[in-house]
């Protein structure tokens, strides 16, 4: 048998496929977003520290001593302000990469073995937002996809049983009661719904396999090859 | 006069597909789940006339499921709508209490099932 996936040259090994014009991670964009605010904010802090004090000097606007406490108070508030905002955005990057980046990065990792054929992966419901919501939605989408996968396989299961008892009926007695034309057709549609099993064989479904007459639970599928 | 069921089936369209047939006869469908162990919260919440249960879930599977809502009520009236080998899982169906075991793309017939209830 065929498998149709190999008509298409996919490698099924997890993770190792490669999509066209996708660069990147997630991931490492926000890390190079995090490293550009915290150099930006150290450099205009620095910028600051030693500028300040010595603008301050020279402007001789207030006293020598007083300048120097204002300006070591004010040093201190730029460097701690500076210190505060890179651990907020450092905050802030471990966020969104908890809650955004790596169910992303999971959700792409398992929708592309879905995309392969493999319906039995399952995406996580959670982060509790739009992402969780959406992996439940392609959950939902394969259970779907397999629910017609099965009707496929069961129907035609069901209309190649009915041509065989046609065709076993007319064969043997009768075959000149129907045309050359007739009996190709009959062979053709035979040849159709098996290449439509052929198919639905070739998706890996969740907890059910489907055996050369039956569906049965991968559980029992197992237990009949032990 | 119509039962008052829940429909347990993982895949949203078998769901639509069963609501559809069972409320063009008069049923009042209270109630869907998508896994087994939803039901049997839902069933203890609900208490409704029937419950269809499909078998293979993501979670909890139909089988467990069923077992635990009828170690709960005994009288509970469960009908298994399944894509599997009727041959094959009919027979553990019935070992468990179920009412009836019916393939899900033949679902129309859980219509006759139902009035011979």
């Amino acid at each position: 048998m065929t498998d149709v996936r190999d008509n298409h040259n996919i490698d099924l090994q997890p993770g190792s496929r490669e999509h066209p014009g996708v660069r990147g991670h997630l991931k490492h964009q926000l890390l190079w977003c995090f490293l550009t605010i915290s150099l930006f904010t150290m450099g205009i802090s620095i910028v600051l520290l030693v500028t300040l004090g010595e603008g301050l000097r020279l402007t001789g606007a207030v006293p020598a001593e007083l300048g120097a406490v204002f300006s070591a108070t004010l040093r201190w508030h730029i460097a701690s302000s500076a210190a505060l905002m890179i651990a907020a955005t450092g905050g802030v990057f471990i966020f969104l990469y908890r809650r955004v980046a790596r169910p992303l990065e999971k959700a792409a990792e398992v929708t592309g073995r879905m995309a392969e054929g493999h319906l039995g992966e399952t995406l996580p419901n959670h982060p509790p937002n739009e992402i969780g919501r959406i992996g439940e939605s392609i959950n939902s989408l394969a259970v779907n996809f397999q629910e017609v996968l099965i009707l496929v396989w069961n129907q035609t299961d069901n209309a190649i049983a009915r041509l065989r008892r046609t065709t076993g009926q007319v064969r043997p007695n009768r075959e000149h009661d129907l045309s050359p034309d007739m009996l190709a057709d009959l062979t053709s549609a035979r040849q159709d719904l098996e290449t439509m099993r052929m198919m639905v064989r070739s998706f890996d479904l969740y907890d059910v396999a489907i055996t050369e007459n039956d569906v049965l639970t991968a559980k029992d599928t197992a237990d009949t090859l032990n | 006069m119509g039962k008052t069921i829940l429909i347990v089936d993982d895949s949203s369209i078998m769901r639509k597909m069963i609501k559809e047939t069972l409320k063009s006869a008069g049923h009042d469908v209270i109630g869907e789940a998508k896994n087994g162990s939803d039901a049997v919260a839902l069933y203890k919440q609900m208490k409704p006339d029937l419950v269809t249960m499909d078998i293979t879930m993501r979670g909890m599977d139909g089988f467990e499921a069923a077992r635990q809502i009828l170690r709960d009520d005994r009288n509970a009236c469960i009908i298994f709508l399944s894509n599997l080998d009727e041959a094959q899982y009919s027979r553990e169906a019935e070992a468990i209490g179920a009412k009836g075991y019916l393939n899900k793309h033949r679902s129309k017939e859980i219509l006759t099932l139902i009035e011979q209830l």
